[in-house]
């Protein structure tokens, strides 16, 4: 099919990187699945459609985007291992590629547990407690500020808004994280009212020098 | 439909809608600083990656399929996946996500297909298959017949084998609570049946009550502190404060009587009466609440935080008849599970803290998929009649 991995919208024109045809911006991900089985080469398009949304969230739970790039790229992999495994029914590619990624975070983070500097970012202690306006203030950019929010949640809230952040609907996010939409529903309804406290806090008072 | 459940509701339509490219959704009846916290979260999600991130992605892929294709099969056509790809992957991850799927709800697991072996090398590995099958076999034998044969002194055959045959998943830990059966009075007639289970706590020094106008039963059970509880109808009371394994007791509380529940005691009463609960005592108390009722009604009690819920509704119907209630402890170490339920059975989970990482199957067995062990209180009802 002649796909080369493209670095997006924004890569360097010196890269020798070429995006996938046009057309495949308007094919479902049944098409690119089908297709994707039979030439390896015909998962670029799934690739570009993909990557920023892994991107987003595999940077919402692990806080870096180097971590974020290797696991979204381990991401992939997985998923192409796995393609001749999956069978498509409607939309269901979306939700398996994130449950694939899902696994993959849940496995980085366990990685990360077992280093003893780790656990002390990990500690209760931090949950609730709003990111002081210096953090957001210095945050690079608006994804380090989702993510210093997203971190002051407890882990359940935590793990549905980052999978809503990354585009993902309730019943995608249940399917994935094992819940019934209601819990999903309430768990989103519920960071929502956290969240709007720690934005009513800091981020309405730094929005403005970012902006 | 509760205030609470319509509030997630609209909270959801909303979030869907931002999703769907809809800059500016109607706000509807949801509260105008909560849409505008959505609205201001939503844009910053939407910002582009940085390229670097992209680029390093980009060029991981690149290295990954730049590895050598797999050989043609032997059956002239081409692999769909070639090795280099099994090479690539870490064995453990694809390995879980293949449990996982099978534990999700609607999981699509295809095998792939086998690798078509023909001519002379199909025959050598039938007959290897048939010696190996054949070698298998007398080793069994011996090892199924060797206490009946002299003793011949220590072997380490068995010991070894075993953990190729099988790979110990770690158990849970599982303690029923409390378990009764529940008379057909107190169960709602079919038809929009909301089934509930919550984990609450009343702090110190609350008192309130809850005048119930709707069909059905709940149940309170103490895990620790004092409740204070008093009922203006009959209520079912159940001493375990003495056992560890489920109630000692029951008695059927006289109307008015001021009851003092402690740890591993439960009241069931029928909903639309009035209750009054109380701590009285200066630590928290901590409850498992659940039920069954019919149509819609928020009847949480003003003073009683909710620390995690599940619920079910509309239920299906449920056979005429006595219905089995169960409550049990579940401690689940990450890929423990808590077996299904019987057929026909309701059961609903709760975190004992807060909610888990609990899938759950379609015929209602639970399993921790979290990395952490999970405590959690499960309720079920069984009916009698099913």
């Amino acid at each position: 099919m002649g796909h080369r991995w493209s670095t997006g919208t924004r890569a360097r024109s010196s890269q020798s990187i070429a995006k996938p045809a046009p057309h495949d911006a308007a094919r479902s991900d049944a098409d690119l699945v089908a297709a994707a089985r039979l030439d390896r080469g015909a998962f670029a398009p799934l690739y570009e459609r993909y990557r920023d949304d892994l991107l987003r969230y595999t940077f919402y739970c692990l806080g870096d985007w180097d971590d974020a790039a290797d696991a979204t790229q381990q991401i992939f992999v997985n998923a192409m291992a796995g393609l001749p495994r999956f069978v498509d029914r409607g939309d269901a590619f979306r939700a398996w590629l994130f449950r694939i990624a899902h696994n993959e975070v849940v496995t980085r983070q366990q990685q990360r547990a077992r280093r003893p500097q780790s656990q002390l970012i990990a500690g209760a202690e931090v949950i609730d407690r709003a990111p002081s306006p210096e953090a957001l203030a210095i945050a690079a950019d608006d994804h380090q500020r989702l993510w210093l929010l997203l971190e002051r949640l407890p882990p359940d809230r935590r793990r549905v808004c980052e999978l809503r952040f990354a585009g993902l609907t309730d019943k995608e996010i249940a399917a994935i994280l094992g819940k019934n939409a209601g819990a999903v529903r309430t768990a989103q309804s519920r960071a929502i009212a956290q969240l709007r406290d720690l934005m009513g806090i800091s981020l309405a008072s730094t929005r403005g020098d970012h902006d | 439909m509760t205030d609470e459940r319509r509030r997630d509701e609209e909270i959801n339509r909303f979030w869907n809608e931002l999703l769907h490219s809809r800059e500016n959704p109607a706000v509807g009846t949801l509260e105008p600083d909560q849409a505008e916290t959505l609205r201001q979260l939503h844009a910053l999600s939407l910002a582009p990656p940085p390229d670097h991130a992209r680029l390093r992605v980009a060029r991981a892929m690149e290295q990954t399929l730049a590895a050598p294709q797999a050989a043609p099969a032997r059956n002239g056509h081409a692999a769909l996946y070639p090795r280099d790809l099994e090479i690539v992957v870490r064995g453990n991850t694809i390995a879980r996500d293949r449990n996982l799927e099978a534990w999700l709800p609607g999981a699509q697991v295809a095998s792939p297909p086998s690798p078509v072996v023909r001519g002379p090398l199909r025959a050598a590995i039938l007959h290897l298959a048939t010696a190996l099958l054949l070698l298998l076999t007398l080793g069994i034998g011996i090892l199924a017949t060797r206490p009946l044969l002299p003793s011949t002194g220590p072997t380490a055959l068995l010991p070894a084998a075993i953990p190729l045959m099988s790979t110990p998943e770690p158990g849970p830990a599982l303690q029923t609570l409390f378990a009764t059966t529940l008379p057909t009075r107190l169960i709602p007639a079919a038809g929009n049946l909301d089934f509930f289970v919550w984990r609450t706590t009343l702090d110190p020094g609350i008192h309130t009550s809850y005048q119930g106008q709707i069909k059905g039963f709940q149940m309170q059970h103490v895990i620790s502190g004092e409740l204070t509880l008093t009922a203006n109808g009959p209520l079912q009371l159940f001493r375990g404060s003495s056992g560890a394994s489920g109630m000692v007791s029951a008695a059927e509380a006289t109307p008015g009587a001021v009851l003092l529940l402690h740890p591993g005691d439960t009241a069931i009463f029928a909903f639309d009466q009035t209750v009054a609960y109380a701590n009285r005592a200066s630590t928290p108390v901590e409850l498992v609440a659940g039920g069954l009722f019919a149509g819609h009604g928020a009847w949480l009690p003003e003073g009683v935080t909710r620390i995690d819920h599940n619920e079910l509704y509309p239920v299906p119907e449920l056979p005429a008849g006595p219905v089995d209630l169960t409550l049990v402890r579940a401690t689940l170490p990450p890929g423990a599970e808590v077996p299904a339920p019987p057929a026909g059975s309701l059961a609903f989970d709760v975190g004992a803290v807060e909610e888990s990482d609990i899938a759950k199957r379609p015929d209602g067995a639970l399993r921790n998929i979290g990395p952490e062990e999970a405590v959690i209180y499960v309720l079920t009802l069984t009916p009698r009649g099913g």
